[in-house]
């Protein structure tokens, strides 16, 4: 009884100081040209999404914060709508992720989700809930909104930016390179893609 | 709508407690949440509206955005300097011309007279702002950002030149808002002799003063592409902390900490590049920031622009390792290891593990009569628990900084979720020690009644707790031997680290080969009993210790958590020794020891669960006001220390934690004397203060600086431009006034 007792103690002190490895940060990105890390989110129905499930076809991650200005930007002018109908109509998956933690800007519960999701007039394949960040440090996502495209085969083809004019003022889409509508039409072409990563711009994701 | 975490928190605490709380608690608990509640309410008025398009400041949400002039009249044809100016709410945030992880760089667009044009905007260099796993480059407070204009030859004497211009720029707490507002201002022309205009030449003054000066000549800088990182070597290096900030994003990983090595003149800072890239990294653009200024001038930023060549084309001299700062000559390898064992040795004796090694001690007391080759077991099981501790440690602390962390030794007490486990563990064997339950943990029950052969696990656990809790005191010699070590191969700082506990196990290993000694100790008798209650109470003295750190790291919601965590544990530990011994029927025993370990695990559940997420809270004492004796310490950053150099201003940096009892020891001892406190203001020093309590990755990078990689640490700048000193760990009134002394001399 001693004996177990004091070994319990000894492996509890022990684990509980190999635990400090707890405060995480970003982990290691996901890098363009390597596969994509895999994932399994629950999406604001309630149905487990897993990345696994859309080997196949290409998928667009895309983080989410509706409150941020830049992701307003984008919604406000129609130009992220437009961009999903496009490429939906095309077979391609689109997952809006939200890492916002609990108590942070851009979390809400699911209803209140899909109702921005429709006041929106938005129509991402599913909306993905992510509050404890795992999957946005698995991707190194930084910024709302930060793009990926991912190909049939679950290689990373493209991450960063939405386009190459970091502002928040709508003005500035017409002029603006869309990368990530570039970047997908290449791929589904089978083409190379000319430019495959980016510097992301936006808020910062509320980890 | 946004809600406070922990307000959450608390809510969750309250329903957890309620099934068992008493109805007054559950009112008084009511109450509390509904305080906190009204005080989120408060805290969350929005403010200001945005402005239209006059002279004058505008006031916009956080921010108040004006363009100010650093001239009282233009001269036709003669170059001034215009500023913009953002006036920012508290802890809200501009950026720098790269903004880093998010954010924007704000923007001008003018609109001028013929004949008159702006240049670009001119960046004083920025602070990192972390956001979550994310840093940023910005300004809080006030920052001035200067514009050069060149109005036309054709004004006139009597004219008024109108420039306006509208800026765009995002503020960001951690919520963003973009701002635009159209600015004006309106400067008479006069061929009058040029004039500063007073009201604002502070604010220039200061953006100036931190400008990058161009030129190679200040700071001959090299960029070495190494595997997956690049460093920049600085020769001429002046001593202390180094930052850069890259001007271009994608290629640095901005929230990757820099690490800096001196050696012999010539500063490394070794930057990771960043994941996202694919292609190297051609060339390095940005500002170097050196808190002692860099070249005869001193400096306090630099700008850099230099190709990134191989390491294989660089000169051969890379392979020096790099340890201690300018003022500390590097340890030879055999010196750090034997000042690792000296700093074993001494754990034994400082504070926070004095209570656990009396337990060892009573141990030995009951072990006299034990056969020669059991002691021998035991003191080997003892100090593998103390090996086997420290190897944990040394991996995890080596492993994070292999990842990229910025952490320095005593890091777990860093992290409230250990200081709380830790106030749990004391918390009961302090109880266990007073006799409250005696089953449970083998430590105690060594001390009491173990039958003769039986234990060894105990011996362990002992070693394991007692460097668990000696951690944060970072005796005298630990902090050279340890920044030493982590500046080494995993192999030969883990070298290091064994020394370390070798050190600290070394007593009880030679008491136990030789049992000698051991009939010197008294021989065991009532007193025993008297003596192991006894020492609870430095237990628990620990644990009130232990609570500050946490209020300080964490707020006052987690003490009120921790608190009411210790009352479930006190209940749990009752309800164990009442109803769950031997004397009881099985049934009974059973259901008291699962409620038992319910509750147990409910307390700690409450305690982890109020636990505040503001771990930036933390000050370890006063600061930004006069301390306890009368010191008028500043809180300490690398800008504030260069601008005090600069202005050629003698400063002493403490660089301290709550949780060092070290610091706090020296702190009490020295600066409470009035000779030292008048000592420092005759002699107009400049007191910085460095808070180490909770995680700061600049203050990780300056002690690294220093080749520390743990506090205290002591530093005294003189007023001219030698080498800072670096005082003893352990100071006395003696050691300091003799420091102060010198920089007396050094003006004369």
């Amino acid at each position: 009884m001693m004996q177990k007792n004091g070994w319990t103690l000894a492996a509890g002190v022990l684990g509980l100081l190999a635990m400090l490895a707890l405060p995480g940060r970003a982990g290691a990105a996901a890098v363009v040209g390597q596969p994509a890390p895999p994932f399994t989110l629950t999406d604001t129905s309630g149905k487990q999404q897993s990345l696994a499930d859309f080997q196949g076809k290409f998928v667009v991650l895309e983080w989410i914060n509706h409150e941020c200005p830049f992701v307003k930007k984008h919604y406000g002018s129609g130009n992220m709508q437009k961009l999903q109908k496009k490429y939906l109509d095309q077979g391609v998956v689109w997952l809006s992720v939200s890492s916002s933690a609990p108590g942070k800007q851009g979390n809400y519960p699911p209803a209140k989700w899909n109702e921005l999701t429709a006041a929106a007039k938005a129509s991402p394949t599913a909306v993905l809930l992510d509050p404890d960040g795992t999957v946005g440090r698995a991707y190194g996502a930084k910024t709302t909104p930060h793009m990926y495209v991912i190909d049939r085969q679950g290689t990373l083809i493209y991450a960063g930016g939405i386009d190459d004019k970091p502002s928040t003022d709508p003005d500035d889409i017409p002029g603006a390179k869309s990368y990530v509508d570039l970047a997908l039409t290449e791929a589904i072409a089978g083409q190379p893609i000319a430019v495959a990563s980016s510097t992301p711009y936006g808020c910062s994701v509320k980890y | 709508m946004r809600t406070d975490p922990s307000q959450q928190g608390g809510s969750r605490a309250g329903r957890g407690l309620a099934r068992r709380a008493s109805r007054g608690t559950i009112v008084g608990i009511v109450t509390i949440l509904a305080l906190l509640a009204a005080l989120a309410a408060a805290a969350a008025v929005p403010a200001g509206a945005t402005g239209a398009a006059t002279a004058g400041p505008v006031a916009a949400e956080h921010v108040t955005v004006e363009l100010v002039p650093d001239v009282t009249h233009v001269r036709p044809g003669e170059s001034f300097v215009v500023g913009l100016r953002f006036a920012l709410e508290k802890d809200w945030h501009v950026y720098w011309a790269n903004p880093g992880d998010s954010g924007l760089a704000p923007t001008l667009r003018w609109q001028l007279p013929e004949g008159t044009s702006a240049g670009e905007l001119q960046w004083p260099y920025p602070q990192r702002i972390a956001v979550g796993p994310l840093v940023n480059y910005g300004y809080e407070g006030e920052v001035v950002l200067p514009v050069e204009v060149a109005p036309a030859a054709t004004l006139r004497d009597g004219d008024t030149l109108r420039l306006a211009a509208r800026a765009d720029w995002l503020v960001c707490k951690e919520d963003c808002i973009p701002g635009r507002a159209d600015l004006a201002l309106e400067l008479p022309v006069s061929g009058a002799p040029a004039a500063r205009d007073w009201r604002s030449a502070g604010a220039f003054d200061e953006a100036r003063a931190k400008l990058p000066r161009s030129g190679s000549t200040t700071a001959p800088v090299e960029a070495v592409r190494e595997d997956g990182r690049v460093e920049l070597r600085i020769s001429d290096a002046p001593p202390g902390e180094i930052t850069f900030f890259p001007l271009d994003a994608d290629h640095v990983e901005n929230a990757a900490p820099q690490r800096l090595t001196h050696d012999r003149g010539t500063a490394t800072l070794a930057l990771v590049t960043s994941q996202q890239r694919r292609e190297p990294v051609e060339r390095l653009r940005g500002t170097l920031v050196a808190e002692a200024g860099f070249g005869p001038q001193k400096a306090p930023a630099v700008a850099i622009d230099v190709a990134v060549h191989d390491a294989a084309a660089a000169p051969a001299e890379a392979g020096a390792v790099a340890v201690g700062a300018a003022a500390e000559a590097p340890l030879s390898p055999w010196l750090a290891l034997g000042f690792a064992v000296l700093g074993g040795l001494l754990l034994n004796v400082m504070p926070c593990v004095f209570p656990v090694l009396s337990i060892k001690v009573l141990d030995f007391v009951r072990r006299a009569g034990d056969s020669a080759a059991r002691l021998r077991l035991h003191g080997l099981a003892y100090a593998a628990g103390v090996l086997l501790s420290f190897w944990v440690l040394a991996g995890v602390l080596l492993a994070l900084r292999a990842g990229g962390e910025s952490l320095g030794w005593g890091f777990q007490l860093q992290s409230p979720v250990f200081v709380v486990a830790m106030i749990f563990l004391l918390f009961a064997l302090a109880a266990s020690l007073l006799g409250v339950f005696d089953v449970g943990l083998g430590v105690t029950a060594l001390a009491g009644r173990v039958p003769q052969g039986d234990g060894l696990a105990g011996s362990f656990a002992t070693g394991v707790l007692a460097t668990a809790v000696a951690t944060p005191c970072t005796a005298p010699f630990m902090g050279p031997a340890l920044g030493y070590a982590l500046t080494l191969p995993a192999a030969s700082a883990l070298a290091v680290f064994t020394a370390l506990g070798a050190g600290m196990a070394l007593p009880y290993v030679v008491l136990c080969f030789v049992p000698g000694l051991l009939r010197l100790l008294p021989r065991p008798g009532a007193w025993l009993e008297t003596f192991k209650q006894a020492m609870a109470f430095p237990l628990l003295a620990t644990v009130v210790w232990l609570v500050w750190v946490l209020g300080l790291q964490a707020g006052v919601d987690a003490i009120l958590g921790v608190l009411i965590g210790l009352l479930l544990l006190a209940l749990a530990l009752w309800v164990r020794a009442r109803f769950g011994t031997l004397a009881q029927p099985q049934a009974k025993r059973r259901v008291a020891l699962a409620a038992s370990l319910v509750l147990s695990l409910a307390g700690l559940a409450t305690a982890l669960a109020l636990r505040d997420a503001r771990e930036d809270v933390a000050t370890a004492t006063a600061v930004g006001e006069h301390d306890l004796y009368g010191n008028a310490w500043r809180p300490w950053s690398a800008a504030t220390l260069a601008e005090l150099r600069a202005a050629g201003s003698p400063v002493f940096v403490d660089f301290t934690a709550a949780w060092c009892l070290t610091c706090k020891v020296n702190e009490h001892v020295v600066f409470s004397s009035p000779e030292v406190r008048d000592a420092f203001a005759e002699r107009g020093i400049a007191l910085l203060r460095a808070d180490w309590t909770s995680r700061d990755d600049e203050i990780t990078r300056a002690l690294a600086s220093f080749g520390r990689s743990g506090v205290p640490l002591y530093v005294l700048y003189g007023r001219d431009d030698a080498a800072p000193r670096i005082l003893p760990s352990v100071l006395t009134r003696g050691v300091v006034l003799e420091a102060l002394a010198q920089v007396d001399r050094g003006r004369g």
